[in-house]
């Protein structure tokens, strides 16, 4: 197998030092290149620029985009970039906790408690800096988990409240200043509570999703596999990823409000 | 060691019989049950023998007894306001209200007048505030009230009968599920004197004005949500009687430099204090004992009565805080008639 080339966005250092490092545990399918013409292209997600610096590489020629931490952008451009994509048979994943592993694993199970469920609650704590993102990352998750909410309200301290349905949906979103970043995403139903904890704080660290169900605690395989390096299989080659462009886009709309 | 004090206990249901009377059980060197007064003689009879006490059908011949000395009022709600004033003008020498103190500003009002007339000093039974894991906590907490950004309570409980057959054996009926009838403003106010008036008083330290509440909605089978905001800090309120096994009941609070998470047990069993985790760039510490919030608070009753302490909330901030949850409730009324 000749390894994909792949050329990093070098503008933010922690980024890059990251996918440095996700590349090493791939390395049989990809590979880092500074020769112009790589075949997959990473662009960083929190510049606003970033949908139109993803469709100039798919115009010139890269075969799939990586979109780094999606932060910001502008929901048109997003839409236009998932034609621009799509016209030219690249693909175009974005990072989101939506890819993780252990949480597309039991998703099946959180949907099928869904239908009853009385409440979705999460949350999110991240440094300011990134709390765009990571509020990009809730909205991702509840969206992969309910279809999307609707009768959306949002306000000024973060919070965010709508339905799926007839299940209430309530999202809190906060800075921290000390501690570990948190994500964590609750659905509270009759017989059955599922909690997913993501921890960010490392790249393999696993998702614990657990269910308290009637018969005790359950839960799926945590898998040491976040959605970090998920994303670059994607990439590589593995399933269209589970979050799209469209669901990105949708997200950014609903984050701006919330901010 | 003076002898133990007499309690008095005014109503003999659910929560008395499987909270206070369990909770007096491990206290017996402080305190001791003399007597129990129901409106159903049977009920009292059966609960008052299960302490070898006194049983009787009226506030007025409990309050007679000289026996006794400290009175708690497990009635509902809305006798608290008349049965504290019997009680303080009785010359009891303390008083344990249940939660809420009254239901409204005149009961308030008549509360506070009782015990400064009188002299008698009452006790609000909000248990977690006297929880030792966060009495400790909140000597170490530091600035976190003033820098606040977000407190959010999440209070997922199973069935209550779940945790009271663990904790007595009920003579009487079990606690009823919440109020069913009435409509969403009913639920509502229920939920928040009823429910979210245990951390309110814990959520008032951190958001103590409320500006305005911008999410009010009432969840099925049971519970809210209510968002508010206060002095630019936010403030998510989430319950829900779920129907599940495991019991969610937390309290986090987001502030500069500084991050506390509760995790409170439930009510009605003796499964020890919070658990309360601070956050700081230090690290993080961990708070944690073998004697829960209402072990705690009749420790406090006590020490109180016999003038070893001076109350912790003054019956005036105990009055503070329920005018709190009743703005919270007047704000939400107001969304919910206007949705």
């Amino acid at each position: 197998m000749t390894p994909l080339t792949v050329a990093l966005d070098t503008a933010d250092a922690r980024v890059h030092a990251r996918h440095v490092a996700l590349l090493a545990t791939l390395p049989a399918r990809l590979r880092a290149t500074d020769a112009p013409g790589a075949e997959l292209v990473v662009v960083t997600g929190s510049r606003p620029g970033w949908p139109d610096d993803a469709a100039e590489a798919v115009r010139g020629g890269a075969r799939g985009v990586l979109v780094a931490e999606p932060a910001t952008g502008d929901p048109g451009a997003v839409r236009a970039l998932e034609v621009t994509a799509a016209d030219a048979g690249a693909v175009v994943v974005v990072e989101s906790p939506v890819l993780d592993t252990t949480w597309q694993a039991a998703l099946p199970r959180l949907r099928a408690s869904l239908a009853g469920a009385a409440l979705v609650h999460g949350l999110v704590a991240a440094a300011a800096a990134e709390l765009p993102a990571a509020r990009l990352g809730l909205l991702a998750l509840a969206r992969s988990l309910t279809g999307g909410l609707e009768e959306v309200r949002a306000g000024d301290g973060g919070w965010i409240s709508g339905r799926a349905g007839d299940v209430p949906v309530a999202l809190s979103c906060t800075p921290t200043t000390v501690g570990r970043p948190q994500l964590r995403v609750d659905v509270v139903a009759p017989g059955e509570q599922w909690r997913a904890v993501f921890d960010p704080s490392a790249l393999a660290t696993p998702t614990r999703i657990t269910g308290a169900r009637a018969d005790g605690l359950d839960g799926p395989t945590e898998h040491y596999e976040t959605h970090l390096r998920a994303a670059w299989r994607h990439l590589a080659g593995d399933a269209p990823p589970p979050y799209t462009l469209a669901d990105l886009a949708a997200d950014l709309e609903l984050s701006a409000r919330a901010s | 060691m003076s002898a133990p004090l007499g309690v008095g206990v005014i109503g003999s249901g659910p929560v008395t019989q499987a909270i206070h009377l369990p909770t007096l059980a491990t206290l017996t060197d402080r305190l001791r049950v003399r007597h129990v007064m129901d409106v159903d003689a049977g009920v009292a009879e059966e609960v008052a023998a299960r302490t070898r006490a006194r049983a009787s059908t009226t506030v007025e011949a409990l309050l007679a007894d000289p026996e006794v000395e400290v009175v708690a009022i497990c009635s509902p709600h809305g006798f608290h306001a008349e049965q504290v004033e019997a009680a303080c003008a009785a010359g009891k020498r303390a008083v344990l209200c249940e939660k809420p103190l009254a239901v409204d500003e005149a009961g308030r009002e008549r509360i506070i007048a009782a015990s400064r007339g009188a002299g008698v000093p009452v006790i609000v039974g909000t248990m977690h505030a006297y929880d030792p894991a966060v009495v400790a906590v909140a000597a170490e907490w530091g600035d976190l009230p003033d820098t606040a950004r977000l407190v959010r309570s999440v209070v997922v409980l199973p069935p209550n009968d779940l945790f009271v057959g663990l904790a007595t054996e009920l003579r009487s009926a079990p606690p009823p599920p919440p109020r069913a009838g009435g409509g969403d403003a009913a639920a509502l106010a229920d939920g928040i004197l009823g429910l979210a008036t245990h951390d309110l008083p814990l959520v008032r330290r951190f958001v103590p004005t409320v500006d305005a509440v911008e999410v009010a909605r009432v969840l099925r089978p049971w519970g809210y949500e209510i968002t508010y905001r206060g002095d630019g800090r936010t403030v998510q309120l989430l319950a829900t009687f779920h129907g599940g096994w495991r019991p969610d009941w937390s309290l986090e609070v987001w502030g500069d430099g500084c991050e506390l998470r509760i995790d409170f047990t439930p009510s009605y069993v003796l499964a020890g204090s919070a658990t309360a985790t601070l956050r700081t760039a230090a690290g993080e510490r961990r708070w944690r004992t073998a004697e829960n919030g209402y072990q705690a608070e009749w420790r406090h009753l006590a020490d109180v009565a016999t003038g070893a302490a001076e109350p912790a909330v003054s019956v005036e901030e105990a009055a503070a805080d329920l005018r709190y949850a009743l703005t919270v409730n007047e704000g939400a009324q107001r969304l919910l008639e206007a949705a």
